[in-house]
This record gives structure tokens, C-alpha cells and sequence, in this order.
């Protein structure tokens, strides 16, 4: 029997093989058949794709509110009902939509998160024309009303209802012609460029010239700063309508001269562009120093390989490469070491103050978790902004504080510790310039002009992220008079997959921020960004892009590979991401939202600068990528760096402070053209500023000024 | 009873066999059974290396390949650029091969290994060569000098880029495999002209040989005849087995490129040039009026 059974089975196994036989020759016959057609193509010299296709909703880590599952219902009911032209009840289901006002999100499906309101009119501009016809027959009337009422303190949102909710009505393109005038007039240029757009978009059949609406689209891009979007409009423009009259703040213009004379204006200032960027500067010729702070004792009973003596989970010491946050003025230097902050006179290296004793450090540093990235120093002008634990609490879960001291004497002006003190900041305060100056902010009149990059002035805002305490998933905005931080506004963005307090074998995603034109970006470096408005704290759109969560089992051997935030940063008015454990460069065009770049990158980079024709990434490479097609153009790897030594960017050069010494890197070609070794050998690296002639180094071993022999030009000249 | 004496039959018969089996294999290898004097005949000339040799790892790793290439390609260019700024004629760069692999991160990969669920990650392609760096005619240069600029051509190494210790995910991956070495960088000290040596080598084997089997032929009381049958059992240069490593988990030396016969070390010092030959003389019939006498 049992010889039957293996008999059969080497038949079943003979036959088997006889399939495979075949199947591998009917492949291998195919190949010889279409090889031909393959081998036309070139063998070697074929262009890569810089960017692979689109794979759908990307696998984020962070949540925001999202609409609730009747919203959702009631968008599949409709589009069922369109399916059988039950127009009726299509529009029954889309009423349900626009009477609910909540403030979730709908995924487009492409990872951008929008308000139920836009993808409405998205859904309604996709109708066919008997869906149109049938939805005129149904609102028509009821925009009608709106738009006659329209006038005075109504006109706004009657105007504002009708393109939300009735885009495809007969007076939906002249509502949103008007609107966006009004818009513009208000200076709020990104609604404006949207609600043109929507013309566009939704109404393709309206009797308002199309030079006219572009003319207009253009106008608030140009004043956006959205340079790229505004170059398209300049080519559909100069191809088509070139000629055309358009009537633009009453006047009559033709569309080709009013986009020339619009382009014009496109040198104006902008962040990116190298001429706001510092000038360059020759390294050092000598190697000793002006003067050096040491973090280590010279005494050698500290390692000089891990002077803070930091403790992994697992109570072993750990891997020296935690950031030294450092901030530099023409005066001094200021670092932050664990909640003890001090600042050196930047021409002596003495000592000028310290928030705390130093021999405080040892409990800090023993702490398993300690988190150090948390810690951050800046400074604008004549105060110093630092978030860090009390170095004198014990607890493993205390919460982070903001504090805000006078550069000059370390004396504490505010802290939330004591005005917020249920909420834990996270990531960097970011100071707004607020135009409205000799009034104090309030709640309602926050209308950001620009980011503060010197001395705050009354009515400047600051935004820093924060958790309430043993919150550790959410992550919301506090808004906070730059003055005396009063609490202004709260905003919350949504919530971490991973409790951010329990991270202990990695990095905690810290929020960064920018502010471009009058839109407000935070990219909470957990797989989102949002933009906000930052006059009323709504979101108006969220981009989740590739970033896996945070490994929560710990094992002994557990190497977190390195990484740190960056960003978002604004070039030719694309603003670009890198989320921290993402390996992903992200673009995003405000208009749509649309997602322009979402490029593969190392895991490790970080943003580091940009100019006309390249972005420049950082971490365990310099990388530069062509602005105009995407592709690596560059890449150089430099001797190893600590996770946070990010270069500096000037007009030609990018600068690193690596292991080996302070390279220079020209931005061009990405060749070394220089290395300065100084006198900080025995660390990875890390922070570096210029001020005042001099070049200053800050490493986890300590601080290091060099004298500058060729200042850079703006340094030199009176 | 019957049975039993039949196995024991079988067991010396068996035995037997098998002891006559033994006897046909020489004990020494290469020993040809058969008439005649058999001795080694051992040569060693030493020579001092002429060459450096330093090779280098270079690759450039992404999750695009294009991406892969072109950082390759940089760090490749970066290397002999800065190299070539030197300006030194004695010096010259070589690429052994280009390789591309495709598989995880090493992050990714040591989840695995320690069986943390995850999901799936992105496949990393990596193109990667050796650059052999050759520093030629040293022989004569005193051995600080050459240390020396060893040491400056690894400098620059890393100053370009070129990894020269690993990081610590590679060095636990390492472990896992029971590689505990922490260097990613081999230097070989070499003998590249080593014809000569080798003919100085062949000839001292040879009367070695002979001298050997000379006191045998003495102290058996017979006549050595001529050699009957020459086999190599060792020559210097004929493979890398006679290079001499201190780090038996150095990376695996790269392809050899040259045909010419060379030996190398990882220390500067002088390398023996060594041949053994096995010599198999044969005797010479004793004279018959010496033996009627």
C-alpha cells in the first residue's frame, strides 16, 4: 500500500515537474520572442525615474480629526445616487454634508486631507451635464437669493456660502470672481489664488473671460510668492491669451502686459534665493582657538568620549550623540545642556551667566529616556527662547517648559511653568512678526507678516508645540504673546500614533514650523503636514506623507538609526518636507493642495537650504536635488558627523562640522573644497555659527571659537 | 557457532584488506611510492615589499538606483580626485569590479533578526567597488616615510568620504555573524617582482634537496643517482595562502587583477619567498668489482 502511494506520489512529483518544465519553457520562449522588442531599448545610458509612481494613502503616524462616519455615509450615498442619476437624492446626501459644521477631514485618497466643503465641489464639478443641469434646477434659486442679498456685512459669506455650496450654480463663477476681489483686498492672497481657482476648476462654462480669471489667479500667486504655480499661468497666458483686454482694478490691460509686468516683481525678496543668503567665507587657517569651553573636566576622571554619561533604557551608556542646542547673537553664545542654560561672551569665552549648577547635570543625565533632542536654544533678539525640564525635578514623565530669558543677565522674563503649566512644550518656539505694532495681540487680530529673526516687538506672536501633560499622543499649537506669553490661542493639530513620552530608544517627532506669506505650515515630523491660517488657527488643508511610527518593542541590541526634524522649508513657493523617520522629500503646492514632489531620500537626511536650481539635504550624506527635475545631482559624503550637525548654507558653499573638522562643500559640483581640522577633534561634531569675524564650534565636548582670518563680506564692512 | 566464526573470518579478512589498502597511500602527500631517495628541498629568500597596496569600499547606497548610481559614482570621483591631487607619481588607483545588491536596511534588518514585527520596508539598492590604491616602489624608502604616507592616503580617504569604521548597527551586525573586527579598511604590503626571488628560491630548494638526500645516500651506504622526479609543494606567490593577516576577519581581499606572481603581508617588514620542492633521486647501482671486492 505503501509502496502504491509513493508510486503515485513520484508521479504526481514527475508531473510536477513536467508543468514547471513546460511553464519555464513557454516563459523562456516568450522572452526569446519579445527580446527583440526589448533590446531596442538602449543598454546602458536609460534614464532613472527621479520619482517613482504613487502608491495610494501612505502609511502615516499621525492622525487628524477626521470627519465623522455619517459625513463619510452620506459621500457614498451620493455618489451611489449620481451612479443611477436619482439626482434628488444625490443632492439630498450633499445637503446632509454642508448643514453638519464639523471641522474634521475628508482623504481625497491621495493622503491629502481636505474639508468636506472642497471635496463637495469637487464631487458637484464632476457631474455630468444632466447632474449640472438637474442641480441648477434644484439651487439655483437658493443662490440666486444669496447673491442678491449680497451687500454690506452679508456679502462676505453669502458670497462664501454660494462657493462652497453652490459653485455650479448660474452665479457661481461671478461669486467667486467677487469673492476672491475680496479676498485680494483684504491681503489674505492664498484665499484669493483658491477661490480664482475654483473658477477654473468648477466652472468651466462661465461667461467670464478666462484671460481675466488668470490674470487675477496670477496677481495673488505673484503676491503669494508662489513663483512656480505663477510661471505656469505666465506660459498658458503668453501662449493663449496673450492679446486679450482684461479689466483688472478698473482699468483696462492687456493679459500679456500685466503677467510681464507682474514677473517683474518676482525679484523681489525671497528667503531661497541666494542673494538673501550670507555670504561666503574662508576657514581658518589656524588651528588654536581663541578660546574653548569644555563640557568634560580636564582632570580625566570624566570619558572623554561620553562626558554626560547618558543612560538607554536598559540602564547601559549611551551612544554620545545627543544635540547641545546652541544659539549664537554678535555678543554671545548660548547653549542649553539639560535644562542648565549658560551664555559665553562671544570675544572672551567667559562665563556670563548660568540658569542652574552644573552638578545638577548628573541627575538629568542618569534619567533612562532622558530625551534630549527635546532641549532647544534660540534667541531673537535681546532675549533668549529655551524649552527644557527643570533640571531639579526627578520625574521621568516631568513636563517640558518654555523660557524666555533677557540675553544679557539669564534673567527669567516668563515660563510657562508657571502660566501653562498643564501644558509640555514640544519642538521650538517660532516668533511671527506681526505688523500691527504699540498694541498688544489678541485672540482676534493675529495677522502675521513674517518670521521674527530679530528683537520681538510688541504684538509679535510666538507658536511652539505643545502635549498637555501625560498627554503624550496629541500635539496641538500654542499660540503666545511674544511679550509676556500669555496664552493667545490654542490649536490642535491631531494626535501621534505613539505616545511621544514613551519614546526611550529613539528620537520624539518634534513639530517645525514656517510661515509663508500669510499661511502658517507645521510638519509634525509623524507623517502630516498642515497649513493653518494663523489669524483664526483653522486648518485648511493636511498632507500625510510615508512615515512608519516609532518602533514600540525594545530589544537589547536595538540600534535607533539616526535622524532628526528639519524644515518645512519654502522654495519657489513649494513648501518642502522631510519628515524625520521619513524617507521621503515631500512638495507641496499650496493650490489644490496638490503634491508636486514626493521624492525617495535617505531616512537620515534633513533639510538643510535651497537656492535657485537645487534643494540641499543634510544627515549622513550632503545631498542637492534639481529644483527643475527632481534628480539627484549631487551627492558627497563627508567624514562622520553627530546626527544634529547641520551645515550652514551660504551663496556658494555649504559648510558641515564633521569628526574631521569643519568641511566646506561648494554647492555647485558638491566637491570639497576645503576642510578646517581646529582644535574639537575628539568629538562627531555639531552646530557651528560665524558672528563678528569669528567661527564658532558647538560639540557635545564643548565650545570652540576660531578666529575668522577673511570675514565674510557683511561681517567686514562697517 | 557456525555463524559466528564466519564474521570473525570476514572481520580479518576485512582487516587485512584494508591494512594492505593503507599501505598504498603514502603517508606524505605528493610522495610517490617507488625506488629511489625522496627528500623536501626548502628555498627562502626574504624581500622587503616594493608596493602598497590599500583598498577601499566605495558605494552608494538609495532606494532608487539612479540615486544608487549617481552617489557611487560621486563617492568614486571624490576618492581618486582627491587622490590625484597628491600629485603623487608613484601612485596609482584601480577598480576591482562593481557590484550591486539590493536588500534592507541594516536597521530593518536587525528587527528581523531580533523577530520585532514591522512592516514591510523599502529596498535599499546599493552599487559598491574596491578602489585599490597603489603606492609603488617603497622598497627603498625608509619605513616612517612610508608609514607615513599610508597614513596620509587613508586621511584623505576619509576626508573624501570613505568609511573606514563602521557604524555601530554594522559592527552588531557584524557580531551576529561572529565577526568581532572593527576595521573596514585593508592595507597589504606587497611583493610584486617576485620572479627573480623566486628563480634565487627554486635554486636554493633544489640544494637543499640534493644535500639532503646526499647525507641519506651516505648514511645508507649507497650511490646517489640523478633526480628521477621534481614536485612543487609550495611557492611563494602562487596564491594568497601565503599571505600573512593579523585580522583573520578583515574584508576578503579583492580580485586579484595582475597575472604576475606576487605575495603580500599586512605589516611592512620583510616577506619570506619561500619554495619547497619534493625531490625523488634515484640510486645508483652498486659498482660489481666494488662488490666482488
Amino acid at each position: 500500500m505503501l509502496a502504491v502511494a509513493q508510486s503515485r506520489n513520484r508521479r504526481l512529483a514527475l508531473r510536477g515537474r513536467i508543468r514547471r518544465l513546460s511553464i519555464g519553457l513557454v516563459a523562456w520562449s516568450c522572452l526569446l520572442i519579445f527580446a527583440p522588442s526589448a533590446g531596442a531599448q538602449p543598454a546602458v545610458g536609460i534614464q532613472f525615474p527621479a520619482t517613482p509612481a504613487s502608491s495610494g494613502k501612505p502609511n502615516s503616524a499621525f492622525t487628524l480629526p477626521t470627519q465623522s462616519a455619517n459625513v463619510k455615509d452620506a459621500l457614498d450615498e451620493f455618489q451611489r445616487m449620481v451612479k443611477h442619476e436619482q439626482w434628488d437624492k444625490a443632492f439630498e446626501a450633499l445637503a446632509a454634508i454642508s448643514e453638519k459644521k464639523t471641522e474634521g477631514f475628508i482623504d481625497r485618497g491621495d493622503g491629502v486631507l481636505v474639508p468636506s466643503g472642497l471635496l463637495v465641489r469637487g464631487l458637484l464639478a464632476e457631474l455630468p451635464s444632466a447632474g449640472k443641469s438637474a442641480y441648477r434646477l434644484f439651487y439655483d434659486a437658493e443662490a440666486a437669493r444669496l447673491w442678491a442679498n449680497a451687500v454690506g456685512k452679508a456679502e462676505l459669506e453669502n458670497l462664501s456660502a454660494i462657493v462652497a455650496n453652490h459653485a455650479i450654480s448660474s452665479v457661481g463663477d461671478r461669486a467667486a470672481d467677487r469673492l476672491g476681489d475680496l479676498y485680494f483686498e483684504r491681503g489674505d492672497f492664498e484665499q484669493a489664488a483658491g477661490t480664482w481657482q475654483s473658477i477654473l476648476t468648477y466652472c468651466p462654462d462661465s461667461k467670464i473671460p478666462k484671460s481675466q480669471t488668470l490674470v487675477k489667479l496670477a496677481m495673488a500667486l505673484a503676491r503669494g510668492g508662489r513663483w512656480t504655480e505663477f510661471r505656469e499661468i505666465e506660459q498658458m497666458v503668453g501662449e493663449r491669451y496673450a492679446g486679450e483686454e482684461v479689466e483688472i482694478g478698473g482699468r483696462r490691460v492687456t493679459a500679456g502686459e500685466q503677467i510681464t509686468e507682474l514677473a517683474s516683481s518676482a525679484a523681489g525678496p525671497d528667503a531661497s534665493a541666494p542673494s538673501a543668503l550670507p555670504d561666503d567665507f574662508d576657514l581658518p587657517k589656524q588651528n588654536e582657538p581663541l578660546w574653548r569651553f569644555r563640557f568634560t573636566g580636564t582632570d580625566g576622571a570624566t570619558d572623554q568620549g561620553n562626558p554626560f554619561q547618558l543612560a538607554d533604557i536598559y540602564g547601559r551608556p549611551r551612544p554620545n550623540d545627543f544635540v547641545i542646542p546652541a544659539a549664537a547673537d554678535e555678543r554671545r553664545v548660548y547653549v542649553n545642556v539639560f535644562g542648565v542654560e549658560m551664555a559665553f561672551d562671544l570675544e572672551t569665552g567667559k562665563l556670563v551667566w548660568r540658569s542652574g549648577k552644573l552638578h545638577l547635570l548628573n541627575l538629568q543625565q542618569a534619567r533612562q529616556g532622558a530625551a534630549p533632542e527635546r532641549y532647544t536654544m534660540n534667541v531673537y533678539g535681546d532675549r533668549t527662547w529655551s524649552v527644557g525640564r527643570d533640571p531639579q525635578q526627578a520625574s521621568q514623565q516631568g513636563p517640558f517648559t518654555l523660557t524666555v530669558r533677557d540675553a544679557a543677565s539669564g534673567k527669567e522674563i516668563f515660563s510657562s511653568r508657571r502660566s501653562l503649566s498643564s501644558w509640555s512644550i514640544l519642538g521650538a518656539p517660532y516668533l511671527i512678526e506681526v505688523p500691527v505694532t504699540r498694541e498688544a495681540p489678541s485672540a482676534g487680530s493675529i495677522s502675521p507678516s513674517a518670521p521674527r529673526k530679530n528683537a520681538p516687538q510688541v504684538g509679535d506672536v510666538a507658536y511652539v508645540g505643545a502635549q498637555r501633560n501625560r498627554q503624550g499622543r496629541e500635539l496641538s499649537l500654542l499660540v503666545l504673546n511674544a511679550a509676556d506669553g500669555k496664552l493667545l490661542k490654542t490649536v490642535n493639530i491631531g494626535s501621534y500614533a505613539v505616545d511621544q513620552n514613551q519614546i526611550y530608544n529613539g528620537r520624539v517627532a518634534r513639530p517645525t514650523l514656517v510661515l509663508n506669506q500669510d499661511r502658517l505650515y507645521v510638519d509634525t515630523h509623524a507623517g502630516a503636514v498642515a497649513m493653518i491660517d494663523p489669524q483664526d488657527g483653522n486648518i485648511d488643508w493636511a498632507v500625510l506623507y510615508e512615515s512608519p511610527a516609532p518602533p514600540t518593542g525594545y530589544y537589547y541590541e536595538y540600534v535607533p538609526p539616526p535622524c532628526d526634524v528639519s524644515g518645512p522649508l519654502v522654495v519657489g513657493g513649494l513648501i518642502f518636507s522631510k519628515g524625520m523617520s521619513s524617507s521621503r522629500l515631500f512638495g507641496i503646492a499650496g493650490d489644490g493642495p496638490k503634491v508636486a514632489w514626493n521624492r525617495p531620500v535617505a531616512e537620515s537626511a534633513v533639510l538643510v537650504g535651497a537656492d535657485d536650481e537645487r534643494i540641499y539635504l543634510g544627515g549622513e550624506e550632503l545631498t542637492a536635488y534639481s529644483l527643475k527635475t527632481q534628480e539627484l545631482v549631487w551627492a558627497t559624503r563627508l567624514p562622520r558627523s553627530a546626527d544634529w550637525s547641520v551645515p550652514l548654507v551660504t551663496k556658494n558653499r555649504l559648510y558641515q562640522f564633521t569628526s574631521r573638522g569643519v568641511c566646506a562643500v561648494d554647492k555647485a559640483r558638491g566637491d570639497i573644497v576645503g576642510i578646517f581640522r581646529g582644535d574639537d577633534l575628539d568629538s562627531l561634531g555639531g552646530s557651528m555659527f560665524v558672528a563678528r569675524g569669528k567661527l564658532v564650534t558647538v560639540s557635545n565636548m564643548g565650545i570652540t571659537a576660531y578666529s575668522l582670518d577673511e570675514p565674510p563680506r557683511e561681517a567686514r564692512s562697517p | 557457532m557456525k555463524l559466528h566464526f564466519g564474521c570473525t573470518a570476514l572481520l580479518v579478512w576485512g582487516l587485512l584488506v584494508s591494512g594492505n589498502a593503507s599501505a598504498q597511500v603514502p603517508l606524505i602527500p605528493g610522495m610517490v611510492a617507488g625506488e629511489g631517495i625522496s627528500v623536501y628541498g626548502t628555498g627562502e629568500v626574504a624581500a622587503r615589499p616594493n608596493w602598497v597596496e590599500i583598498d577601499l569600499v566605495v558605494s552608494g547606497k538609495a532606494e532608487l538606483t539612479g540615486d544608487a548610481l549617481v552617489k557611487y559614482r560621486d563617492a568614486r570621483k571624490r576618492l581618486v580626485d582627491s587622490l590625484a591631487k597628491l600629485g603623487l607619481a608613484d601612485l596609482s588607483t584601480e577598480e576591482l569590479g562593481v557590484g550591486i545588491s539590493a536588500g534592507n536596511s541594516l536597521a530593518q534588518q536587525q528587527r528581523i533578526i531580533n523577530g520585532v514585527p514591522q512592516a514591510p520596508g523599502k529596498t535599499q539598492i546599493e552599487v559598491a567597488s574596491t578602489v585599490r590604491v597603489r603606492l609603488k616602489n617603497v622598497r627603498e624608502a625608509p619605513s616612517d616615510d612610508v608609514v607615513k604616507t599610508v597614513g596620509r592616503l587613508i586621511d584623505i580617504a576619509q576626508d573624501a568620504g570613505v568609511s573606514i569604521e563602521l557604524s555601530q548597527a554594522e559592527i552588531q551586525m557584524r557580531q551576529r555573524y561572529g565577526n568581532y573586527s572593527n576595521q573596514n579598511v585593508n592595507v597589504q604590503f606587497v611583493v610584486s617582482d617576485l620572479a627573480e626571488l623566486r628563480e634565487k628560491a627554486y635554486e636554493q630548494a633544489v640544494a637543499d634537496a640534493r644535500e639532503r638526500a646526499s647525507r641519506l645516500a651516505k648514511l645508507n651506504r649507497v650511490k646517489l643517482g640523478a633526480a628521477v622526479s621534481v614536485q612543487e609543494i609550495q611557492v611563494a606567490g602562487d596564491s594568497q595562502a601565503m599571505a600573512r593577516s593579523n585580522n583573520p576577519y578583515a574584508p576578503s581581499p579583492a580580485l586579484e587583477t595582475s597575472k604576475e606572481p606576487r605575495i603580500s603581508s599586512a605589516t611592512l617588514a620583510d616577506i619570506p619567498v619561500q619554495v619547497k620542492l619534493l625531490v625523488r633521486f634515484a640510486i645508483e647501482p652498486a659498482d660489481p668489482a666494488t662488490a666482488q671486492k
